[in-house]
């Protein structure tokens, strides 16, 4: 298993500094969030990863050497944007796809007929890839994209178009290749996946690197002025109270983030003087999104 | 540049390719269409004129009976379905038929009537009447007939030698011979014209069925994003490399099997249909060779620029509207190599076969023509593979470039730079 480095990549498109000395480490094992708004620059840094395109400066390292040709070998991508050809059959795309990373498709025919099975495809295995739904055919994409074994998968918004079964599934064989010691890179906007499958994020906006490490780090840095309520009541007086910064309020739920993380009890007598019944308050929580909408939300 | 990633791209390129049913119909319909498009050339022209009704009259009995003799056995050696009638009159017995039968004339039952008078023996001047005097065919099949029978009936009463007779109407025969390295060989040119416009009509067909549907599938890979798998996989060189090779070997395969019948035909194993008998085809293993050579090198060349042109636009429709330009370097070729049909010697020909891009097509079929100098072939090869090494590094560039690039259609000073600094 390997450790993968990207080193103050830089990449410029005429007048745009698309990404700005960008720098993380990714360990071994680890299932890490690429995050950020659109345009933020995160598929310029998977396409300098995956070698599509070139850095203008900076260099990308496993176990602290510079990548080689081979690496495509070692690499898997799902691009957000899915695209297979329309009028091959899905067992001709699985072998196709194992051709060019260099692999004889009968020496993966049981584990692509395995992966069918489990993605309750195996009965389309002769059908042509225009005659699948979109769902299914996303499915055989993944299927395309990690049936090479690789050791490192870049997964570009996965779970997009799937439904709550698929997701699942889906979300069951990442976990699955994460204890085979993959790597897996997610890129995506859906908040609450990353927040729950995520080891560790790094979040770009505006091409620059704002907050890299291990999302309970990150979680930590960030809750300490933050209450994670769930709540019955109206708790409108909170936007207007002194001690509360930002209110984030889905109606039975909220994230309050206060100007002093001394104010955390006062706050919680005032709660139980304005009758709010309080089913659970955590002041040591803070969700990835909350997160995200500090750093990179407002300013556009 | 050929690895593994590589091959697995030409191979699916291949396969996609040649399974097609596109490409299995255009393969075995393009030599019958080209026979159906000659036979019914042919099958026209023996209809012409077919079922006229002719009245032929004369003063002198000799003169309506060398018309009769000479009439019947045109219909006998040439069969137009003529209905002719044969009568003596003079030329006011002749008006009032006319003018008894003018209804019959208008409505097309008589085609025409033809008044040969005593006098045609001195100023060689006939009558034709007809509802349509612009009938060109039935005039043009009898024209030359009636010309004779006024030539013979007037030798006739001139009492003139029969030998002298004969001279007089043997018609010149140019015997063509061309001039060899090897030799001087007889032969007539319209077979080598035929092959020489068949081969200029074949790599006109095949250059553009190869190369703009190469276009619109790279196009549909940027479009459809299947480039953005590709790419984790395979560098954008190799993919293009892939593409191209794919594509080229699809399109070596069609004109291989298109040029079988030819070299059966030429080497005489399969005689040509009845209407093109006569048609002598020299065809040597050098020429075939070229032939294949110089379309292979074509049809990269080609398959570059369409591919380079499919990764610059977002959509096939602007792809398609800015494809005027390189169509024409395949156009206009086309064209000169007609003109050089004509006349393979001309400067215009010799040019045109040295020229990139040009010579792709008009070398071809100057050389069936002509003997071309050694020389001139290695020149205009030479020329080919230079063009054909600038236009792959060039479009290389672009496709590099271009093929991940979404946004606002490119201008072509865009273009340009990016061949520049790519």
């Amino acid at each position: 298993m390997s450790e993968l480095e990207v080193r103050k990549l830089n990449k410029t498109f005429g007048q745009l500094h698309a990404v700005k000395d960008v720098s993380f480490k990714i360990p071994e094992g680890a299932i890490f969030g690429l995050i950020g708004r659109n345009g933020a620059g995160k598929t310029t840094t998977i396409r300098m990863m995956m070698d599509i395109i070139g850095p203008d400066s900076g260099e990308i390292l496993v176990d602290g050497k510079a990548v080689e040709n081979d690496f495509r070998r070692r690499i898997s991508y799902l691009p957000e944007e899915r695209g297979l050809y329309k009028k091959m059959k899905v067992m001709e795309v699985l072998n196709f796809f194992m051709e060019i990373k260099g692999i004889k498709p009968s020496a993966v025919k049981n584990k692509a007929l395995d992966y069918l099975d489990k993605f309750q495809l195996l009965d389309r295995q002769d059908a042509k890839i225009e005659d699948l739904s979109k769902g299914n055919q996303q499915k055989v994409q993944f299927i395309s994209a990690i049936l090479s074994d690789p050791e490192f998968i870049i997964l570009d918004e996965p779970f997009s178009g799937l439904d709550p079964v698929n997701t699942d599934i889906l979300k069951e064989i990442i976990i699955d290749l994460k204890q085979q010691g993959k790597m897996i890179i997610f890129s995506t906007h859906l908040m609450d996946f990353a927040d729950r499958m995520c080891d560790q994020i790094a979040l770009i906006h505006k091409g620059e690197l704002i907050l890299n490490g291990p999302l309970q780090d990150i979680k930590k840095q960030f809750s300490g002025r933050n209450i994670s309520l769930v709540y019955e009541g109206d708790i409108s007086f909170l936007s207007s109270s002194p001690m509360v910064e930002t209110v984030n309020d889905y109606g039975n739920a909220t994230g309050i983030t206060l100007y002093k993380a001394e104010d955390i009890q006062k706050v919680l007598r005032l709660l139980i003087e304005r009758q709010i019944v309080i089913k659970k308050f955590d002041a040591n929580e803070i969700s990835l999104q909350e997160i995200f909408l500090k750093v990179a939300g407002g300013d556009d | 540049m050929i690895n593994y990633r590589t091959k697995a791209i030409i191979k699916r390129e291949v396969i996609q390719q040649i399974f097609s049913k596109r490409f299995i119909f255009a393969t075995l319909s393009l030599p019958v269409f080209m026979l159906i498009v000659f036979g019914l050339q042919f099958l026209f022209m023996s209809f012409e004129g077919g079922g006229d009704s002719l009245r032929i009259f004369a003063e002198e009995q000799s003169t309506l009976d060398l018309l009769r003799n000479q009439l019947n056995e045109m219909e006998n050696n040439n069969p137009a379905d003529l209905q002719l009638t044969y009568q003596r009159s003079s030329k006011d017995e002749l008006e009032v038929f006319i003018e008894e039968n003018r209804e019959a004339i208008l409505e097309g039952n008589i085609n025409g009537v033809l008044f040969v008078p005593a006098t045609a023996l001195e100023d060689k001047q006939v009558l034709f009447y007809s509802n349509n005097a612009g009938n060109q065919i039935l005039l043009n099949r009898i024209r030359t007939l009636v010309n004779n029978v006024v030539i013979n009936a007037y030798i006739d009463s001139r009492n003139i030698d029969d030998e002298i007779i004969e001279f007089v109407r043997m018609n010149v025969s140019i015997q063509s011979l061309r001039i060899t390295d090897t030799g001087t060989a007889e032969g007539d040119a319209s077979g080598q014209q035929a092959v020489a416009i068949f081969f200029n009509i074949l790599l006109y067909i095949s250059l553009l069925m190869v190369a703009a549907p190469a276009m619109a599938a790279v196009n549909e890979e940027k479009v459809s994003r299947i480039v953005e798998v590709f790419l984790s996989s395979v560098t954008p060189s190799e993919l293009m490399a892939g593409k191209i090779v794919g594509s080229a070997i699809a399109g070596f395969t069609q004109m291989f099997i298109w040029l079988i019948p030819v070299v059966l035909v030429a080497s005489g194993s399969v005689p040509l249909l009845l209407a093109f008998s006569d048609l002598d085809i020299q065809l040597g293993f050098f020429m075939l060779l070229y032939f294949l050579l110089n379309y292979l090198i074509g049809v990269l060349t080609f398959l570059s620029i369409f591919s380079a042109f499919g990764a610059m636009f977002d959509n096939p429709q602007d792809a398609q509207s800015s494809m005027f330009p390189v169509m024409l370097l395949i156009i206009v070729p086309f064209f000169l190599a007609f003109s050089v049909v004509n006349n393979p010697t001309s400067i215009l020909g010799v040019a045109g076969s040295l020229l990139p891009f040009f010579s792709i097509l008009v070398m071809p079929a100057r050389m069936v023509l002509i003997d071309v100098p050694l020389w001139q072939f290695a020149m205009a090869a030479l020329i080919n593979l230079i063009t054909l090494y600038f236009v792959v590094v060039l479009c290389g560039k672009i496709y590099r470039f271009t093929i991940l690039m979404t946004g606002k259609r490119p201008s072509w000073k865009e273009i340009y730079k990016w061949m520049r600094y790519s």
